[in-house]
């Protein structure tokens, strides 16, 4: 043992060292990245479906479409929401928006004949007029969103069930659609619906929005520090009157969707995506007190939502414990994020 | 001028006849005010309660009552708010009430307050179980356990070994009977049956609820036949079998309506639709409330209106476009 091979240890150690360290700079790197903790949440619970559902079909085709679809669904809904949040505020009126949508279009093409275009646009211009309602009215009186969007799910849902009933007698209108509207919304290419598309497609255009535009900045700024993005000379108010518009569009295309794809409308349909996309977004990591978070991270967090709730099916268990499993694999599904998020901040 | 005050003199006439006849129409009424009915139902959201509310008022017409539907908003705070609507209905003193009695343990105590206080409850869609020791009239309605059994019976026919009863409202009376008929009926005929819940996350999100049945049935391929409690869920579940390529292999059958199901029934993809006459039920529970109280009549024991067989064979009355808003199915 010579003074050489005690060098040469050392230097191999220094090595191996850097090599660690080199690690641990990419994991720290990735770490930081705020979806990283949702991805971790995804792959877990799908580990745990994998071996749970052994030999069940779950990683079949046939199972992964069926949690993929639930999921676009969804996450298409969750995406603008998360923004919304991330800009500070909240959105309960979506499900009525979803619920109103379908019965506007199964009713006015499903009864009266209207062209199919025709009603997707008064669908599209009733989402817009919800947002500009809920945006201006959060705004000019300083309430809450929470309260003003909770005045607009309730009106839009007994507005919608009232019409429902008046023009079609009941509140569920069957409308059958074939052509290309419906290869567009509601496409399938064997079991996948195109609403996988839609969900990819809204999920990386918001993502693009929040980290590479200056609105995106804009709305970092507004839900971070609302004061002090005003004072930066942001106008807050508009950048969250943009975000209400988008949360509502986006319920109306997952209006557009179930109404083509369950051949009807039901004015009752979609209260459940308000709780849901709430859920899929704070799985997502995106913080409930806004300024923070990433839509692809929601992306990961609707997938979650969605193997959780089907996976559970493929389990063949007793379907009574659902629900205890759900909340108890979302729970640890949230725990993972926030370790990963706080050791990202203080890496 | 002279013909003026005649004109006015005869005007005059007239209008005093006219009071005269007005008033003792009103003493008429005044003697014999019109009979008051409260209905506690169901939510209007649900088509199956659309036909129920158009029987009832269709009914009050007929027998000339004053008629008033009243029902919770939705299904989730069900208990409290029929115990509730039980209570102001009956405050507000009705000459009878028409209630379904679908959370007996809730339900109870202010039905029984009402037929203490003289008010006449007639019983109708859930609660066969308990009408008369409650006091009621009658009782108008399906036997839930019965149709259970009748949905078994009919999959057994087809040759079904293994049965699945999809229950979207766990916790219900109603569904939770039903299932639990069928899955004796099953057992009987030498098959067997499980069932399977759908989480409250599901509701209202007819995705979650086609890749849940599919789901199930990829976990259980012994599964034949499926049973769903309501119209929407038929539907769900004739796409879940499609979509698993399942549909040589698995039959559907249904309780409740919509145009989907019947539609479905008509293209030979449904197997079945027990339906248990909403619109009957409503319109019988109004008629003999209205009745009992100008005649003192009424039926001994329960009127069963479920379950009716709707299979290919006879859907076609069902569907003609007169008939479909009665069925509760537009």
């Amino acid at each position: 043992m010579g003074p050489m091979d005690t060098n040469n240890e050392g230097a191999v150690r220094l090595a191996a060292a850097a090599d660690r360290s080199r690690i641990a700079l990419i994991l720290s790197r990735l770490m930081r990245h705020p979806e990283f903790g949702a991805l971790v949440g995804t792959l877990a619970v799908f580990a745990f479906f994998a071996v749970a559902t052994a030999g069940n079909g779950f990683l079949a085709w046939r199972g992964v479409t069926g949690w993929l679809n639930v999921a676009a669904e969804l996450g298409i809904v969750a995406v603008p929401v998360a923004l919304l949040m991330i800009g500070g505020e909240l959105d309960l009126s979506i499900g009525s928006v979803i619920g109103a949508t379908s019965v506007l279009i199964a009713t006015a093409s499903g009864l009266y004949g209207v062209p199919l275009w025709i009603s997707i646009a008064l669908a599209i211009t009733l989402g817009v007029g919800v947002g500009l309602f809920n945006g201006v009215l959060t705004i000019r009186t300083g309430l809450p969103s929470f309260i003003i969007t909770l005045v607009s799910m309730l009106a839009l849902a007994g507005s919608a069930l009232g019409m429902a009933r008046l023009l079609a007698g009941t509140p569920n209108v069957s409308l059958k659609v074939e052509g290309p509207l419906r290869a567009v919304f509601a496409g399938r290419w064997q079991q996948a619906n195109v609403s996988i598309l839609w969900w990819a497609a809204v999920s990386l255009a918001a993502a693009w929005v929040l980290f590479r535009t200056t609105f995106g900045n804009w709305v970092l700024a507004t839900g971070g520090d609302a004061r002090s993005a005003r004072e930066a000379g942001i106008r807050t108010d508009r950048v969250k009157i943009v975000l209400f518009i988008l949360t509502a569009l986006a319920a109306v295309l997952v209006g557009i969707i179930q109404t083509m794809a369950f051949n009807g409308g039901e004015a009752t349909r979609g209260q459940v995506y308000v709780f849901n996309s709430i859920i899929a977004s704070v799985i997502g990591g995106v913080l409930l007190q806004g300024g923070y978070g990433s839509p692809i991270g929601v992306a990961f967090g609707a997938a979650t939502f969605g193997i959780v709730n089907v996976g559970i099916f493929y389990t063949g268990w007793n379907s009574d414990w659902a629900q205890l499993l759900l909340g108890l694999l979302l729970l640890a599904a949230v725990l993972a994020n926030n370790l990963f998020r706080r050791a990202a901040l203080s890496a | 001028m002279t013909r003026g005050r005649r004109a006015f003199r005869s005007l005059f006439t007239c209008l005093a006849s006219a009071a005269a006849i007005a008033g003792a129409v009103h003493a008429a009424e005044a003697q014999d005010r019109p009979l008051k009915i409260i209905a506690v139902l169901g939510p209007l959201g649900d088509p199956f309660f659309s036909a129920m509310e158009k029987g009832a008022k269709d009914a009050a017409k007929a027998s000339n009552v004053e008629f008033e539907y009243t029902a919770p908003n939705g299904f989730d705070n069900l208990a409290q708010d029929l115990a509730r609507l039980i209570d102001v209905g009956a405050a507000r003193r009705p000459d009878a009430m028409v209630i379904g009695n679908f959370i007996p343990d809730a339900e109870n105590e202010g039905i029984r307050a009402a037929v203490a206080a003289g008010i006449k409850v007639v019983i109708v869609n859930t609660g066969s179980g308990n009408w008369s020791e409650l006091g009621a009239v009658s009782y108008v309605g399906e036997d839930a356990t019965a149709t259970g059994r009748k949905a078994a019976e009919l999959h057994l026919a087809n040759g079904a070994k293994s049965g699945l009863c999809v229950n979207h409202v766990p916790g219900n009376p109603g569904t939770e009977s039903r299932c639990s008929g069928f899955k004796a009926g099953m057992e009987a005929g030498g098959g067997r049956a499980k069932v399977l819940s759908l989480p409250y996350s599901s509701q209202g999100n007819p995705q979650q609820i086609v890749q849940a049945i599919a789901g199930e049935l990829m976990s259980d391929r012994s599964v034949d036949a499926l049973y769903t409690l309501g119209s929407g869920i038929a539907a769900n579940a004739l796409q879940a079998v499609e979509d698993n390529d399942a549909a040589a292999r698995v039959k559907v059958g249904t309780s409740d309506f919509s145009r989907q199901t019947l539609e479905a029934l008509r293209d030979g993809k449904l197997a079945f639709d027990l339906d248990q006459q909403p619109y009957l039920q409503a319109y019988y529970g109004v008629q003999i409330a209205a009745q009992y109280l100008k005649y003192g009549m009424h039926p001994i024991g329960v009127v069963t209106t479920g379950p009716l067989t709707i299979t290919k064979d006879n859907v076609g009355e069902a569907l003609k476009p007169g008939v479909s808003p009665y069925r509760g199915a537009m």
